[in-house]
C-alpha cells in the first residue's frame, strides 16, 4: 500500500510497540533510506533555480542576438550544453545529488533553447511541435545514457509540452501526435522503470490523460472515451481482484489502478458533459454509472488502495453537487440551492470521514465485507 | 560498470556530443542549401494584415502559397490529412518567378528553366475545383531585429518586398536574402 505518513514513522511506530526489533527496524530504515531520498525543499529550490537559469540564459542570447554574431551565440549554446552535462558527470562521480541533476537540467533545457535559437536565426519556420519532439526525444536519450531521474523527468514534461503545443496549434499541420504520443508515453514509462522513478511514471500517466481527452477534442469522435473508459476500467479492476499480480510491480500496480479509476471517471464526466451539451436525456444515467463506479471502488479496493479512495470521493462529490443542481437546483431558487448545497457537502463530508474511518484504520485482514 | 567515473563522463560527452550534433545538423543542412541550391526571386504578398507581426518575426506570403485546387494534377496521399505537394516555377517578367505548374506528385519532366519546390498543404486538400489551397514551403518566416518589422509590413503591403530563395535538388527551399525594390534589404550569411 502506499504510506500516507513517513516510512520512518510507522518503522518507529513499530519498534516502540515491539512488532519489530531494533535490527529490523535498522535493516527497513536503511532499506527506505536506498530507496532513494525524499524531494526534499532543498532539491526543489535547486531544481527551481536550474530552470531558472537555464531560461536566464536562453533570453540573454535571445536578446542580444544582434550583437552577437550567429556562430558566437551557436557556440555559447553549445558551451553550455557541455559544461551542463560533463559537470554533471563530474559532480555525480564526486556524489553531489543536487547539484548533479541542476547541471543536466540546464542542459537539457540549453538543448532546447539551441532548437529554438537556431530556428530563429536561420529563419526555419518547421513547426513548433516538431521542435518539441526533437528536444523530448534528445532529452530522453540523455536520461537513459546518464540513467538520470533528472533527466527522466524533465523528458516526459517536455513531452507534455509537445502534446500542448498541438493544442495551442490548432492541430496544425499534422496529427502526427496520435501515434507519437503513445510512443512518448512508452518510452517515458520505459525511463521510469530504468531510472525507478516514481514521479517520471505519475508524469507518463498525467501525460495519458492528457492526451486521451486532447484527442477526444480533436477526433470529436466517442469511441476514444469508450476505449479510455475501458483501458482505465481494466486497469482499475485488475487490481482490484488480483491484487497479488500487481503488487508484483511494487507502488506501481495501486497508482496504476488509481489512475485508472481517474481516467473511466473522466471519461464517464465527458460523456456526460457532451449529453448536457446536446440536451440529450442521459444525465441520470451517466450520473448513476458515475456514483456507481465510485461506490463500487470504495468497496473493492478503498481499504488498500489509498489514491483510489480519494478520487473514489471527489468523483462521488462532485456528481452529487452536480446532480443536485441540475435536478433540484432548477427547482428552488437561489438560496434554496445554497441550503441544499450546505446540507448535501455536510452529509458528504459525514460521509468521507466515516469512509475513512472504516477503510483506512481497520486492518485489510478483518472481515472482507465490513 | 555505470558507477565508474570514467563510463558517466563517456555518457556525458556522448549525450552533449549526441544533442550538438542535432543543432549542427539543421545549421549545415540549411547552409548547404544556400550554397548549393538554384536561386529563384519570389515577390511577396501581403498576408492577413493583423496576422503580419506576430514576436519579432514577418510572415511571408507568396503567389505559390495558395493555388487553385484545379491547378494540381494528381492525388493528394490523403483525403483527410495535410498532403505533400511539388510545384515548379518558372522565371516570369521584371525578374520575379511566377507558378508553372503543381502536383501531389513528384514532378519528373521539370523543363530547363523550371525549378521545383516541395511543400504542405496547410490543410487537408479540398475537393472543389475552384478552392484554394494553402501550402507551406518553410520559408514563411522571417524573424528581424526588435522593432523593424513595421518598415517590411508597410513595404510588404505595397508589394515591394521581394525573397531571394535558394532551391535544393529535392526541393527543400531557404530564404537567401530579401530586396526591397530590387535593393538588397536583409542577406543572409551562410553560417
Amino acid at each position: 500500500m502506499p504510506f500516507p505518513i513517513s516510512v520512518r514513522a510507522y518503522i518507529a511506530r513499530w519498534q516502540k510497540n515491539g512488532l519489530i526489533d531494533e535490527e529490523t527496524a535498522e535493516a527497513l530504515l536503511s532499506d527506505v533510506r536506498s530507496q532513494g531520498r525524499r524531494f526534499g525543499l532543498g532539491n526543489t529550490l535547486a531544481v527551481l533555480g536550474a530552470v531558472l537559469l537555464g531560461v536566464a540564459i536562453i533570453t540573454l542570447i535571445a536578446a542580444n542576438w544582434e550583437a552577437m554574431p550567429r556562430l558566437l551565440r551557436v557556440f555559447m549554446i553549445f558551451a553550455v550544453i557541455w559544461t551542463g552535462y560533463l559537470g554533471g558527470a563530474w559532480r555525480q562521480s564526486r556524489g553531489d545529488t543536487v547539484f548533479s541533476p541542476v547541471l543536466y537540467i540546464i542542459a537539457a533545457i540549453a538543448f532546447g533553447a539551441g532548437i529554438a535559437l537556431i530556428g530563429q536565426m536561420y529563419h526555419l519556420s518547421g513547426d513548433a511541435a516538431l521542435a518539441a519532439l526533437v528536444w523530448t526525444v534528445g532529452v530522453m536519450v540523455a536520461a537513459l545514457l546518464l540513467k538520470s531521474r533528472a533527466l527522466a523527468i524533465t523528458g516526459m514534461a517536455i513531452a507534455c509540452f509537445y502534446l500542448f503545443s498541438f493544442l495551442s496549434d490548432g492541430f496544425y499541420p499534422d496529427r502526427q501526435y496520435l501515434w507519437v504520443a503513445p510512443v512518448l508515453a512508452a518510452l517515458g514509462a520505459g525511463l521510469a522503470w530504468y531510472t525507478k522513478s516514481r514521479a517520471t511514471a505519475d508524469l507518463v500517466a498525467l501525460f495519458l490523460l492528457a492526451f486521451f481527452l486532447i484527442s477526444y477534442f480533436d477526433l470529436n469522435s466517442l469511441t476514444v472515451l469508450w476505449l479510455t473508459g475501458a483501458i482505465g476500467l481494466a486497469l482499475f479492476l485488475l487490481d482490484g481482484f488480483r491484487p497479488d499480480l500487481s503488487d508484483r510491480i511494487g507502488s506501481f500496480g495501486p497508482a496504476l489502478a488509481a489512475y485508472g479509476l481517474a481516467a473511466t471517471l473522466l471519461a464517464l464526466s465527458v460523456m456526460q458533459f457532451e449529453d448536457i451539451v446536446r440536451d440529450a436525456s442521459g444525465r441520470v444515467m451517466f450520473g448513476i454509472l458515475i456514483l456507481g463506479l465510485s461506490i463500487g471502488a470504495l468497496a473493492l479496493s478503498g481499504r488498500r488502495n489509498r489514491s483510489v479512495r480519494w478520487i473514489a470521493y471527489v468523483a462521488f462529490s462532485l456528481e452529487v453537487l452536480y446532480l443536485a443542481f441540475v435536478t433540484v437546483g432548477t427547482l428552488v431558487g437561489t438560496s434554496g440551492f445554497f441550503l441544499t448545497a450546505g446540507i448535501l457537502l455536510l452529509l458528504l463530508a459525514a460521509f468521507v470521514a466515516r469512509m475513512e474511518r472504516r477503510l483506512h484504520e481497520k486492518n485489510p485482514k478483518a472481515g472482507a465485507s465490513a | 560498470m555505470r558507477n565508474k567515473p570514467v563510463w558517466l563522463f563517456a555518457m556525458a560527452a556522448l549525450v552533449a556530443l549526441f544533442q550538438s550534433s542535432i543543432l549542427y545538423a539543421s545549421i549545415v543542412k540549411r547552409a548547404s542549401i544556400l550554397r548549393d541550391g538554384k536561386d529563384i526571386v519570389l515577390l511577396t504578398q501581403p498576408v492577413d494584415p493583423r496576422d503580419l507581426m506576430r514576436g519579432d518575426y514577418v510572415t511571408l506570403g507568396y503567389g505559390i502559397s495558395s493555388i487553385k485546387r484545379s491547378d494540381i494534377a494528381g492525388k493528394p496521399d490523403s483525403e483527410t490529412e495535410n498532403s505533400n505537394i511539388y510545384v515548379t516555377v518558372k522565371p516570369g517578367p521584371n525578374e520575379n518567378w511566377q507558378f508553372s505548374r503543381a502536383s501531389f506528385q513528384p514532378i519528373k519532366d521539370i523543363a530547363a528553366d523550371e525549378i521545383m519546390l516541395k511543400g504542405r498543404t496547410r490543410y487537408a486538400p479540398p475537393a472543389q475545383p475552384d478552392a484554394l489551397v494553402g501550402v507551406d514551403y518553410g520559408i514563411e518566416r522571417y524573424y528581424i531585429p526588435e522593432g523593424e518589422g513595421a518598415a517590411i509590413d508597410d513595404a510588404q503591403r505595397q508589394q515591394n518586398i521581394q525573397a531571394v530563395i535558394a532551391v535544393s535538388a529535392s526541393g527543400e527551399a531557404q530564404i537567401k536574402a530579401l530586396k526591397e525594390n530590387g535593393k538588397p534589404l536583409y542577406e543572409e550569411p551562410l553560417y
